[in-house]
């Protein structure tokens, strides 16, 4: 069973026909499109944007002006026992950070500055003055109301005889209140989507947490940023932020090294079996073999919970073992090769035998060989199976550094649940660079998928 | 001498191949034979706790399926047991009887009918005594109908959509290539990510589908004000998609049909157009026959061996999937309304009360009843196939 594109039924259609073919198949297609466009659409938003403007579909350019206007407020600092010490409410007039108590007559630290008139603006929140306590702190944090407009952020911090700057600037693409967190340690990955500053000390000494009363000031930069670049940054903010709030790439691998064992395992297995149920004779094998097609009847559900509770005596929870050994072997594949080897021609195989060739050398030299597009066929399914699988996956890993990209993109809606723009860029991050292999291999998998769909 | 060598070469062979099966035959008995027996040793156990100790196992007997089927607690194992294959007999019957029925003269018929419905009639009287609807466990006959419902309305929708977009594809156009690929995109795109972009979608205030429904709505009522009729004049709320008991399987069966559109059961509805000899649709057309008669007497027929393929395979996978859109999207809810029979065995094993006991036998009962249902298409759906 092939299509054979080019062969088409009947000669050239009638203009009335074609046109009304081609109508139905534009409307069919855009609401095929339309999903897709919404979710790239979404993913160049902000959270402010998508959540505000709901009936807007193309993400904001930002303003040419240049200029930035940002307000700061509630800068506090975390001890590794998690405990908020707030060091400077500010009283200046101005916005207000949301959710936080409101006191008579204050307001946040206003960072405005035109570009046109100066280079770039300085604050400085003087910690000296205030009585610290005598703390260890991880990170300082505080409340930022960006304007969309693009432009950096750089954050120092100040102690007596070092200086704490940060790895990269911060650029404030976004809108509304956010917090940003100034992390003293290496701490990559935020799951609660808020802004991460990495700190590193100057001069380099050991990086850990950091003496409260120790502390100086803190200065803020604003600096400016080019158009192009703002947009830049201010587009592919969901998708920095999701690739950085997850290991991504990590599920990628995962994904890969699982998929290719699996279908590496299941080729050869199902193809040694395969052999011999239609080449090799024995008392009872026809069958066994109808037993062992009576297994493709059972359902999941019925073998994944004691599998499971196999893999946890054992165990393998949490390990690649779980993932890979269990479904290396498969009924369907072994079924689908036997019928593929019956109609292969006898001749070169007797020819090989004469010649001397033991069983698994005809196996390796001549059936193999030969049956290459069967192959290619269930190496095809195979690893698309495995690249989708879900549920076993979901049941028999839990740490992150042992999830397949499915249950990633799972694990990262459970956490940014409402923020939808970074959970359309996560999806995107695991949707297109697959999407992209099968569109340029797509001629290659429907033929397989024809040749061993209609087999059953 | 010579008997004796062939003798020995059979063994030699037999060995051989056993050799050859092993690698698969060992997974295959470790990872299928085994479970499937364990499950039903499972089934009659009670075993709860994430540790999975040994020592906490506890027979319990017939309860998990009393439990879930809802038997009298009274009702002895044989009268559960006897019940069981009064059904079966039953059904079989049943399915005999459809067969024969053309073949067999009228009164035959009815009375072959008429026979089945008295035993049919027993079997339910005898069942009224042994089953306590009242005593079962409502959550899974929910799953059950939850299960069944979204098959029936995927299957069926699959099989009227992919046969239509197959017939448009199947036609001489020039950018037919660029359509497929689009109506191809949702099969090859990762399932996980499409689910999170139709909740998305699905989202009662902010949601594309009811920005659009709204949007509508204003453009009517704007009309409506425009011809001189009362301003604002429809009040229809959108609904909650996924939020709401009577939307949430429509949404999943919708998402489900814009999944499947032009997915694998197209392009084997497409392999099967192409398959039609060219000479049927001539010799029809000589014959005067209009476009609805060439469906209903060629295309059809023709592709019936496919159609009955996607059904089956739909009825088999229908039934007991589900888990991925329902994890996904609603964790089963709202009131256990998208909550599928395999949703119901995972959470019971793995997320709610970890007892494996429990979902192992409401694993079995998806397995009988797949069972019956692919016995059912065999014997039924294959009178109705042209080869």
């Amino acid at each position: 069973m092939r299509i054979k594109w080019r062969r088409y039924r009947r000669g050239r259609l009638s203009l009335a026909h074609a046109t009304v073919v081609r109508a139905v198949l534009l409307i069919g297609a855009v609401s095929m499109l339309v999903p897709f466009a919404w979710m790239v659409c979404t993913a160049l938003k902000d959270k402010h944007t998508v959540e505000s403007e709901p009936n807007r579909w193309l993400p904001k350019m930002p303003s040419a002006a240049r200029t930035a206007s940002w307000f700061v407020d509630y800068l506090s600092a975390t001890t590794p026992d998690f405990e908020d010490v707030l060091l400077r409410d500010f009283d200046e007039a101005g916005h207000r950070a949301p959710g936080r108590p409101s006191r008579q007559g204050q307001g946040s630290l206003a960072l405005a500055v035109d570009f046109t008139a100066r280079k770039e603006l300085t604050r400085t929140i003087d910690l000296s003055g205030s009585d610290l306590p005598d703390a260890p702190v991880s990170m300082l944090a505080f409340w930022l109301r960006g304007d969309g407009s693009g432009h950096r952020l750089r954050v120092a911090v100040h102690g007596d005889g070092f200086v704490y700057r940060a790895a990269d600037d911060l650029h404030v693409g976004f809108e509304g209140w956010k917090e940003v967190q100034c992390c003293f340690r290496a701490e990559r990955f935020d799951p609660l989507g808020r802004e991460v500053v990495q700190l590193r000390r100057d001069p380099p000494g050991d990086a850990g947490y950091v003496d409260l009363a120790a502390l100086r000031r803190v200065e803020l930069t604003v600096l400016p940023e080019p158009l192009w670049s703002r947009a830049w940054q201010r587009w592919t903010y969901s998708f920095r932020k999701a690739w950085q709030s997850m290991p991504f790439g990590r599920f990628y691998l995962n994904s890969l090294f699982i998929s290719l064992a699996i279908t590496l395992g299941q080729v050869l297995t199902s193809a040694l079996a395969a052999y011999a149920f239609s080449r090799l004779r024995w008392p009872g094998r026809d069958k066994f073999f109808l037993a062992y097609l009576a297994t493709m009847m059972i359902p999941a559900a019925v073998t994944i919970v004691p599998t499971f509770v196999l893999m946890k005596m054992l165990g393998w929870f949490d390990t690649y073992r779980a993932l890979i050994l269990p479904l290396l072997f498969s009924a369907y594949g072994t079924f689908m090769l036997r019928q593929f080897f019956l109609s292969l021609p006898r001749d070169l195989e007797d020819a090989a035998r004469i010649d001397g060739c033991g069983k698994l050398r005809v196996w390796l030299h001549v059936i193999l060989p030969l049956s290459k597009p069967a192959l290619a066929t269930l190496a095809t399914f195979t690893f698309l199976a495995s690249w989708s699988a879900f549920q076993w996956p979901l049941f028999v890993t839990q740490s992150m550094h042992m999830k397949v990209l499915p249950i990633g993109l799972s694990a990262f809606q459970d956490k940014f649940s409402v923020e939808r723009n970074l959970l359309m860029a996560a999806s995107l991050i695991v949707m297109v660079p697959t999407l992209a292999v099968f569109l340029f291999s797509q001629r290659f998998f429907v033929r397989g998928i024809q040749l061993g769909g209609m087999k059953e | 001498m010579r008997t004796a060598s062939s003798k020995t070469l059979r063994r030699v062979d037999a060995l051989t191949s056993v050799l050859f099966c092993l690698p698969n035959l060992i997974g295959v008995l470790v990872f299928v034979v085994l479970p499937v027996t364990a499950c039903l040793g499972l089934g009659f156990c009670r075993w709860r706790g994430s540790r999975l100790e040994l020592g906490a196992i506890d027979w319990v007997g017939l309860a998990n399926f009393a439990k879930l089927l809802g038997f009298r607690t009274e009702a002895s194992a044989a009268a559960v047991v006897g019940g069981f294959v009064l059904a079966g007999g039953l059904i079989g019957a049943a399915a005999w009887l459809l067969r024969r029925w053309s073949a067999w003269r009228r009164p035959v018929r009815w009375a072959g009918l008429a026979a089945l419905l008295a035993v049919g009639w027993g079997v339910r009287r005898y069942w009224a005594g042994v089953i306590d609807p009242q005593a079962s466990d409502p959550l899974f006959w929910q799953a059950l109908w939850n299960s069944l419902v979204l098959m029936t309305w995927g299957v069926g929708g699959r099989i009227v959509l992919c046969l239509a977009m197959a017939m448009l594809l199947n036609q001489r156009l020039r950018e037919i290539v660029v359509y497929r690929t689009i109506y191809f995109l949702p099969t090859i795109s990762s399932a996980i990510a499409l689910y999170i972009l139709w909740q998305a979608l699905y989202h009662p205030d902010v949601g594309v589908i009811n920005r659009a429904l709204l949007a509508a709505r204003g453009g009517l009522n704007a009309l409506i004000d425009a011809v001189g009729g009362p301003a604002g004049w429809i009040t229809w709320q959108p609904p909650n998609w996924l939020g709401e008991v009577s939307t949430a399987k429509p949404a999943f069966i919708l998402m489900g049909w814009w999944q499947q559109m032009g997915g694998l059961p197209m392009l084997l509805y497409l392999a099967a157009l192409q398959g039609i000899p060219e000479q049927l649709y001539e010799a029809a057309e000589i014959d005067g026959a209009n476009a609805w008669q060439r469906f209903r007497t060629i295309t059809w027929p023709m592709v019936s061996p496919t159609t009955f393929f996607i059904l089956i395979m739909g009825v088999i996978r229908g039934f007991q999937g589900g888990f991925q859109q329902a994890y996904v999207m609603t964790r089963g809810g709202p009131a256990g309304s998208t909550t599928t029979v395999d949703y119901f065995i995972y959470n019971q094993a793995f997320f709610q009360d970890q007892d494996m006991g429990y979902a192992s036998a409401a694993a079995w009962v998806l397995f009988v009843i797949i069972l019956a249902l692919t016995l059912i298409n065999w014997r039924y759906g294959q009178r109705k196939v042209h080869y």
